[in-house]
């Protein structure tokens, strides 16, 4: 995979495949075809921060030949077998928030964007349950369902800027997935287009055979389109009760976190801050300023400032192995809670957990935490633009254990993430028998290159040493490009199994080449 | 004596004129498997499988709850295992304490145990399998994840069609300390006030439908923790609303051997209005598990269908058995 240079005014001319095949697939999608390279740019890649490091040094991921805009699943029919038609590839691609590089052209075609396909259904009030078209964006769905008064339960951070194919694409997890369970949890049955070209709809229980919708989600468009799914909601919760508990180590907390659920409690949200995370990053309660754009800044600000935090980023972050270490004068953990459901209930329940906590040694610090959290969860995102700026590359990275192993694996990668970036974590999406880590990096280099050579060391390093921990590859944020490699070492023998889904719905292997399988 | 006797050999015996293959292990799996494609041998149709050897119960992981079990072990033998730890594989239906691990997975309760919040999860966190070529393949490690297609699928439900299981671990609970049984009469809108108690989070481990002297009763047990069950009490008198009768003798449990059925909620609204006394296990927003007389015998939906294709993509040689 190499980066292409962006030269002036123009991209790489589409290939010669794809503009021959361009009126068939203008024809198919009802004139909403371009090979213009504005569009080709803007659907060239998802949030990978690889692609910004790219785009510092001018760079940019190969782009698509082309960008199709069908309004329709026959549209969607239309398309795929144009391409069949063609030997085109095609990139679903919903609303390009992926950060692992799953929407990529990497072996050209043509991008298929699915934001079209926006049908909201009407909510089925005694089955709980609502059909959505894969285009409708997560927090769409959501005001609309609770103008109803129900809920999907389903948070992702990039609620505001993903889609239900997307989600559904990637094997997506929400912040309340502790109750509410993962995307997956919430089908009843979904809708693809194959790459033959086939309307596939998988049965809803009870049903016999195998689960088809298990083996369709988180193919990550190597299968086939998604167009649309039927999905259960939930009545909005009436109550709420949140708390917040610091305890005197990582271990405590996630002891805490373990009890509650043998208890059998299901908070929605869950979350446990590691010791330097808890000491500035989770500092709840205090409103930030907001960013001002870079076009609307003035004196000092538009030019000491930035130049300065990057000096600054480059003497500090670019030796991370002293900054980790300073993260050992911190211990104290915290953990956020917020149970809903019946007000009842959730009183109830933080009840139990309050008592569980205490008995552990968790300074009890009342509602405050959770509400705050509940208010900002969205707001880091919204902190990486200034990190870019300063200078540095920052990323996460996402995997899941079981108990026995999540403190080992939290340690292994903080050894191994330590010599590249500075490493934070917490500990969420809980289970019985385990949690998810999500770990943040942030780091910088003397120049662009250097800080893309450590980034890619950081991934090989991390991801390495989480799976070499007992940890799996990724827990919510799916595969892509950038976990391709780990994924096919970790299922071996298994990769066969995809080679005989991806034969039978993607014969002519024109969905998404290059992602999942080699 | 076949030459599909001959070829097998050791690996296989006539128990009552029908050929067993009798794999030891996971490497005598791979040659059965061999032997079949070489011979255009199909399991189920010239001879049978049975993974009884495989039936270790391994050690008990008592952070996660999750215990390791070859495929052929009964599930009344891996609870046995647990219950020193104070764990229990859960409220299952009846049916379920007699099967293999094979069997309750790759047949058709699916290897699905239902979980607060009215969801249906897999009993096995992760499992070890063999494909028609001889090779294995384990799914990927942590309670969930989102690596490409979940490949639990090709052994939940599917038979043995795809892959074979081999080894699995299981997913366990805290055993409870307590249980209720409470009565009520039984209303009309039985499913809409269950389903509404599942939405809320409750679990009952079953519901009972009883006739007593031309009155019809429903019976919900549940179990946990004491403020487990006093919390899934709350939930459960909201919505069925103040019960009759609390701390009942529960109603004589359907025996194993009860016909049984995964219905849909619309078809149990059916069931119920035929009159028919039995029981609910598994209950979630998706499908409950009856057991009892006058069940449908309509087959459901299959998703063999659409999945022939698979199954010839990854057993060419039809020694799986192929789809049904």
């Amino acid at each position: 995979m190499v980066p292409v240079p962006l030269p002036a005014g123009a991209l790489p001319p589409p290939r010669a495949a794809v503009l021959a095949a361009a009126p068939a697939l203008t024809r198919a999608v009802g004139g909403r075809f371009s090979t213009q390279d504005v569009d080709r740019l803007a659907y060239a890649r998802d949030l990978w921060p690889l692609a910004l490091l790219w785009i510092r040094q001018g760079l940019t991921p190969p782009p698509p030949d082309a960008v199709a805009w069908p309004g329709s699943e026959a549209e969607v029919v239309a398309v795929v077998r144009a391409a069949r038609e063609a030997k085109v590839a095609l990139i679903p691609f919903g609303a390009g928030s992926g950060v692992c590089g799953g929407t990529w052209a990497v072996r050209g075609g043509v991008a298929v964007a699915l934001t079209r396909l926006d049908d909201l259904g009407e909510v089925d009030q005694d089955a709980l349950e609502v059909e959505v078209g894969a285009g409708v964006m997560g927090e769409t769905l959501e005001r609309v369902l609770n103008a109803r008064g129900y809920t999907l339960g389903h948070f992702p951070s990039s609620i505001r800027m993903s889609t239900v194919g997307g989600w559904l694409a990637a094997r997506s997890a929400g912040q309340f997935s502790s109750k509410y369970g993962k995307i997956e949890d919430l089908v009843v049955s979904l809708r693809m287009v194959s790459g033959a070209g086939a309307v596939v709809e998988t049965p809803r229980r009870p049903c016999v055979g195998p689960d088809l919708a298990a083996l369709l989600i988180g193919a990550e468009g190597t299968l086939g389109l998604i167009t649309s799914a039927r999905l259960r909601i939930f009545p909005r919760p009436r109550g709420r009760a949140f708390h917040g508990f610091d305890f005197a180590s990582v271990e405590k907390g996630l002891e805490a976190i373990r009890l509650l659920f043998r208890e059998g409690l299901r908070p929605a949200v869950v979350r446990l801050y590691d010791p330097f995370d808890t000491a500035f990053v989770g500092k709840h309660g205090q409103a930030g300023r907001a960013a001002r754009p870079p076009v609307a800044r003035v004196g000092p600000e538009r030019t000491l400032v930035p130049r300065a935090l990057q000096a600054l980023s480059r003497h500090t972050l670019g030796h991370p192995r002293v900054m980790n270490q300073l993260q050992r004068a911190f211990t104290r953990s915290r953990l956020v809670l917020m149970f809903e459901g019946e007000p009842g209930r959730a009183e109830a329940e933080d009840r139990a957990a309050t008592v569980l906590c205490r008995s552990l040694d968790g300074e009890d610090l009342g509602p405050a935490p959770g509400r705050e959290w509940l208010e900002k969860r969205y707001d880091v995102s919204f902190r990486m633009s200034r990190l870019i700026e300063a200078g540095t590359f920052a990323d996460t990275m996402e995997v899941s254990a079981p108990w026995e192993r999540v403190l080992e694996v939290y340690e292994r990668v903080h050894r191994a993430a330590s010599a590249h970036a500075f490493v934070l974590c917490h500990f969420s999406h809980a289970y019985a028998d385990g949690c998810s880590l999500y770990f943040s990096f942030v780091g910088s280099g003397p120049n662009e290159a250097a800080m893309q050579a450590r980034y890619e060391r950081l991934w090989l390093d991390a991801l390495s040493a989480a799976r070499q921990a007992g940890a799996n590859v990724s827990h919510h944020h799916g595969v892509g490009l950038l976990k391709a490699r780990a994924l096919q070492e970790s299922l071996g023998e298994g990769t066969r199994a995809l080679a005989a889904l991806k034969g039978v719905f993607d014969p002519d292997g024109l969905m998404n080449p290059g992602k999942l399988l080699p | 004596m076949t030459p599909l006797d001959q070829a097998l050999g050791a690996l296989a015996e006539r128990r009552e004129g029908v050929l067993w293959a009798l794999p030891r292990n996971e490497r005598e799996l791979g040659e059965v498997l061999h032997i079949f494609r070489d011979r255009g041998a199909r399991l189920n149709v010239d001879a049978r499988l049975s993974r009884e050897h495989l039936a270790a119960v391994g050690a008990v992981a008592v952070r996660s709850m999750t215990v390791e079990a070859g495929a052929g072990a009964v599930l009344g033998d891996v609870e046995r295992a647990l219950a020193p730890r104070s764990l229990t594989l859960g409220p299952l239906p009846p049916q379920a304490w007699g099967l293999r691990v094979h069997e309750a997975l790759e047949g058709p309760l699916c290897g699905l145990r239902a979980i607060p919040g009215g969801r249906l999860e897999p009993l096995a966190a992760r499992v070890e399998a063999v494909l028609a070529d001889g090779r294995r393949f384990t799914t990927q490690e942590g309670p969930r994840a989102a690596s490409g297609p979940d490949l639990l699928g090709l052994v939940l439900g599917a038979e043995g069609r795809l892959a074979l299981l081999t080894r699995a671990r299981l997913r366990a609970l805290r055993a409870p300390t307590h249980r209720e049984v409470a009565e009520w009469s039984l209303p009309g809108d039985l499913p809409r006030r269950l389903r509404q108690a599942l939405a809320q989070g409750a679990l009952p481990a079953s519901v009972g439908l009883v006739t007593r002297a031309g009155r019809r009763v429903v019976q919900a047990q549940w179990q946990g923790s004491e403020g487990h069950v006093e919390r899934e009490r709350a939930v459960l008198v909201g919505a069925l609303g103040p019960p009759e009768a609390v701390g009942v003798v529960p109603a004589r449990p359907q025996a194993a051997s009860s016909p049984w059925c995964e219905l849909s909620w619309r078809e149990l609204e059916a069931w119920l209005a035929a009159g028919h006394d039995g029981e609910l296990h598994r209950l979630s927003l998706a499908s409950v598990v009856a057991v009892g007389p006058g069940l449908p015998t309509a087959v459901p939906t299959s998703s063999w269908s659409l999945l022939e294709g698979l199954a010839v993509a990854m057993d060419p040689f039809g020694a799986l058995g192929g789809a049904p």
